[in-house]
């Protein structure tokens, strides 16, 4: 481009009344020097925390009380940000003792057997936090176990370790009666165990690193305050790489974090107007459980109608799942870690591996640490490709029912196994379908090139991805609220099978 | 081998990288998975060159990927192995 050239192209509007001007301010301000200033200065600091928190307020996915926790946090890393390892241990450590389950069958459980235990106190809150501290000091020593290597077989296969520890203590509570001072102690641990399992197994990892954070820093990741469920954002070795250690850095990554929660809460209330309000409320469209169970019932639409009700919740799911993801990692990233977002633009994506990489970003990593990567390590070395797939088979399939089951191992106790693995059944094939497409997309779907043309570069390679991870939406559920039978009965309806 | 170790798993790198849709320049320390720029795939990839070209022994129990994020990372691993 010459002088000219540029002397006479259109330069973009800077005016604040022009919206396309507004957006790309806002959208540049973390790399606007004014910006990043202003993001220092104490009046930036406390405009970006309550725009954050206002955000989050917006997005009713973290509870009242998880937010004034949330609140706290945030105004204490905001004044002492050279503190914020033992603000997080400190805050995070409060969260675990307070709400160790994260599951309120658990909870409900843990609070009618507290008075039978009655150990010390008779106050559950109180029985809560006794058996709280006792775990973090059975972790701790786990820990230097991990720095040490004490015990060798246990500091090599840590997760395996703790993994055959929650199956033992699991088998136990299936086996024996329920009011048994056995079955409660087990069902206790497993409990604490099953909520905690992946974030206790990422604080060992990052435990036997060379560079190994400290045991605070460590603590503060056993419940982050940021967590609202059992999936964990990576680990501590991971969030070091990303902290922010310079006035400047953290002004930029505040500006990221608010940036994000303003997207998280748009796409949340976009996905609320669109869906809730205007589909299902002003054109009176149904639900997917109710138009499944309809169709199960012989009460169902067309196969177009099903077709739509299927990519009407698979938009909505998009939306809300990326409005939940972006408003944690906005979360993060304001308390000065400028992680990686974890959902990037899922419906561009070309190939089916791409997608998974994209939609749950954290999710799959998680899988990879714990599944995929361990697994590739050590298996199949001489067979390139049986290799790829036995991993991805490993952390898609295998990786990918464990974590839910792990997660809810307290209730194998309290329903039996029967009825628990009923509810495993539609969600077992949604990996096992979800394993076949990932391995087919890693080892033989060729990545479209734009030399292709518009429609098989831009276009059919989309609707291939879009259309299976829809499809796979009918079976995606571990809740058992709707039966998996029902479930097969829809998914062959969209294939014109009745 | 031909080429020298630092070389080959630069042009690997850069090889990933324009896969990805990245630019093929990287810093030394310049995080290449756990920021995302590159998927596990390419991990994948990167791993096996790592162990059919410079001899690297994945199956060692206190091997992490994380070893790997940069480029520096995956050097001192690399002569770390060879003076092992």
């Amino acid at each position: 481009m010459t002088a000219i050239d540029a002397g006479l192209r259109p330069q973009p509007s800077t005016s604040l009344y022009n919206p396309l001007a507004l957006r790309r301010l806002w959208l540049g301000m973390d790399r606007n020097d004014r910006a990043i200033a202003w993001a220092q200065s104490w009046f930036g600091i406390a405009v970006i925390h309550a725009g954050l928190v206002l955000c989050l307020a917006a997005i009713p996915y973290i509870s009242n009380k998880h937010l004034a926790l949330i609140t706290i946090t945030l105004a204490m890393t905001a004044v002492l940000p050279n503190r914020r390892g033992i603000v997080l241990a400190v805050m995070g450590g409060a969260y675990f003792l307070l709400r160790p389950f994260r599951n309120s069958t658990n909870d409900d459980h843990f609070f009618g057997i507290w008075s039978d235990i009655g150990f010390v106190t008779t106050n559950a809150f109180a029985g809560t936090a006794l058996f709280g501290v006792a775990f973090i000091a059975i972790l701790l020593l786990l820990i230097q176990n991990q720095r040490r290597k004490f015990v060798p077989l246990v500091a090599d296969r840590p997760v395996l370790s703790l993994f055959i520890l929650l199956v033992t203590l699991t088998g136990i509570t299936l086996v024996t009666p329920h009011d048994s001072a056995v079955f409660q102690s087990a069902w206790v641990i497993v409990a604490y165990l099953a909520s905690t399992f992946f974030f206790i197994g990422y604080i060992l990892m990052a435990a036997r690193q060379k560079k190994a954070p400290s045991n605070t820093t460590l603590l503060g990741f056993v419940r982050p305050v940021w967590a609202n469920s059992v999936v964990p954002i990576k680990g501590p070795g991971y969030f070091a790489k990303f902290e922010a250690h310079t006035p400047e850095d953290l002004a930029v990554t505040r500006l990221k974090g608010l940036k994000l929660a303003v997207w998280a809460a748009i796409l949340f209330w976009s996905a609320e107007l669109i869906f809730a309000h205007g589909v299902k409320g002003q054109l009176g469209f149904p639900g997917f459980d109710a138009v499944i169970m309809a169709t199960a019932a012989g009460e169902g639409g067309s196969t177009g109608f099903n077709w739509l009700a299927l990519f009407v919740h698979f938009l909505e799911k998009v939306l809300l799942v990326g409005a939940s993801i972006h408003a944690l990692v906005a979360l993060i990233r304001v308390i000065g870690f400028g992680i990686p977002r974890g959902m990037v633009s899922p419906l561009a994506s070309r190939t089916i591996s791409e997608y998974w990489g994209r939609y749950l970003f954290y999710f799959k990593e998680l899988l990879s640490d714990f599944f995929f990567f361990p697994t590739f390590q050590r298996c199949f070395k001489n067979y390139p490709r049986l290799r790829i797939a036995f991993a991805t088979f490993m952390a898609a399939f295998v990786g990918n029912v464990l974590f839910d089951m792990i997660s809810d191992a307290g209730t194998f106790g309290l329903n039996g196994f029967g009825d628990t693995i009923t509810k495993y059944y539609s969600y077992t094939l949604y990996a096992g379908l979800l394993t076949i497409g990932i391995i087919w997309s890693q080892i033989w779907q060729s990545k479209p090139r734009a030399e292709d043309g518009f429609f098989r570069y831009h276009v059919w390679p989309r609707v291939i991805v879009i259309g299976f991870f829809a499809v796979l939406q009918v079976f995606d559920d571990s809740s058992g609220i709707v039966p998996f039978e029902d479930r097969l009965v829809f998914f062959l309806s969209l294939f014109g099978v009745a | 081998m031909s080429r020298n170790p630092a070389q080959l798993v630069r042009t690997a790198i850069s090889e990933l990288l324009v896969e990805a849709g990245q630019s093929p320049d990287f810093d030394d320390n310049e995080s290449l998975f756990d920021s995302g720029k590159l998927d596990s795939l390419a991990a994948v990839k990167l791993l096996t060159i790592l162990e059919g070209e410079l001899g690297i022994d994945l199956s060692d129990p206190d091997f992490e990927v994380e070893e790997i994020d940069t480029f520096a990372a995956i050097m001192a691993l690399a002569s770390e192995q060879a003076t092992a």
